[in-house]
């Protein structure tokens, strides 16, 4: 009796530090996966970013877009070949895109979208201007943009200007 | 000699217990350091991407005759060389007047905002002597390296430009 009574001891023993080694192994389990999922949800979130990094990326040497002269430019694109790509109206299927805006940052004065009439004194080229969402993720990259100014015998005028795109879902 | 064989035992039995966790621990540290995908690229192109478009920028001042204006670039060395523009301006006025409008229109700041500051550096480093910050257009406050989304570009032989923008780890 007094030996089952030892053993019945030893067990309860035995299986105290099971239930307390399962409960510490499932909690720092939790804590792993949890920090798993939000590094997964990191990495998906900054996939989607590179992604539309490389599609503006792309964009930009693009020949409906690039800006070619002898000079050496570095992610340029030609505002005078985008403003004609707008007005003909052609490449909205063209791109498999939901939004595509071109913005020039500086210099600029007030908010006004270019059309033949006001350009270049404008702000922006909605190529494709169908936002769906407020909320969905949409990408920018900075590029130089390129226009021919006529004055002073003409010179090629860089400025400041950032591609916006929304990817179709 | 009965009881100290039972202590023996369970001590014995503690230490297994003990080694097991430290095992099974470290085998999750290992698997969690290396599934570390390490920093994101996408804050640092972008960085690098503004630097690129901001260089490029022409100028209202020119050097020689007009209509060969200067890049930002290009003002940066006519800058640090004291020269003037055609326009009778210093070039160091037109650059500092430029740099300062493009990174306000570029990024808006503040503490509520993913970027909380930005500093522009352009820096001379001959080829013998040390290397010289001759201007720094800085709006950033109390920014930790690990804040920093930092990209450094050589423009000449003899000169480089270092960005950075202050990214806001709250939001």
């Amino acid at each position: 009796m007094n030996y089952s009574k030892k053993a019945q001891l030893k067990i309860q023993q035995m299986a105290f530090v099971i239930v307390i080694l399962v409960i510490f192994f499932a909690m720092v389990t939790m804590i792993y996966l949890s920090f798993q999922l939000k590094s997964i949800e990191t990495s998906a979130d900054n996939l989607r970013k590179e992604e539309a990094i490389e599609i503006v990326r792309s964009l930009a040497t693009t020949p409906e877009f690039l800006f070619s002269s002898t000079e050496d430019c570095l992610n340029c694109v030609d505002l005078d070949k985008i403003l004609m790509l707008k007005i003909n109206g052609d490449h909205k299927k063209f791109w498999n895109l939901d939004y595509l805006i071109v913005e020039r940052v500086f210099p600029r004065e007030s908010i006004k979208e270019c059309t033949k009439a006001n350009y270049p004194d404008c702000t922006y080229i909605s190529i494709i201007p169908n936002k769906t969402s407020e909320f969905s993720s949409e990408s920018k990259a900075f590029v130089t943009l390129v226009r021919w100014v006529p004055e002073k015998g003409g010179y090629f005028k860089h400025e400041v200007g950032i591609i916006h795109v929304q990817n179709k879902k | 000699m009965k009881t100290n064989k039972k202590a023996q035992e369970e001590m014995v039995g503690f230490v297994l217990v003990v080694i097991l966790v430290a095992v099974i621990l470290l085998i999750f540290i290992g698997i969690f350091i290396r599934s570390d995908r390490g920093p994101d690229n996408t804050a640092n192109l972008e960085v690098t991407q503004f630097l690129d478009a901001m260089l490029g920028y022409t100028t209202n001042c020119a050097i020689r005759y007009e209509p060969d204006y200067s890049s930002v670039e290009q003002l940066i060395v006519d800058c640090n060389k004291g020269k003037l523009c055609t326009s009778g301006q210093m070039a160091c006025d037109v650059l500092d007047e430029t740099v300062e409008k493009i990174l306000e229109a570029s990024w808006r700041i503040s503490p509520e905002r993913p970027v909380t500051g930005y500093s522009f550096t352009p820096v001379y480093q001959p080829t013998s002597g040390h290397p010289t910050e001759f201007h720094q257009y800085n709006k950033s406050s109390n920014c930790s390296i690990f804040q920093r989304k930092e990209v450094e570009k050589p423009i000449s032989s003899d000169f480089s430009v270092s960005f950075y923008l202050c990214e806001n780890p709250a939001v």
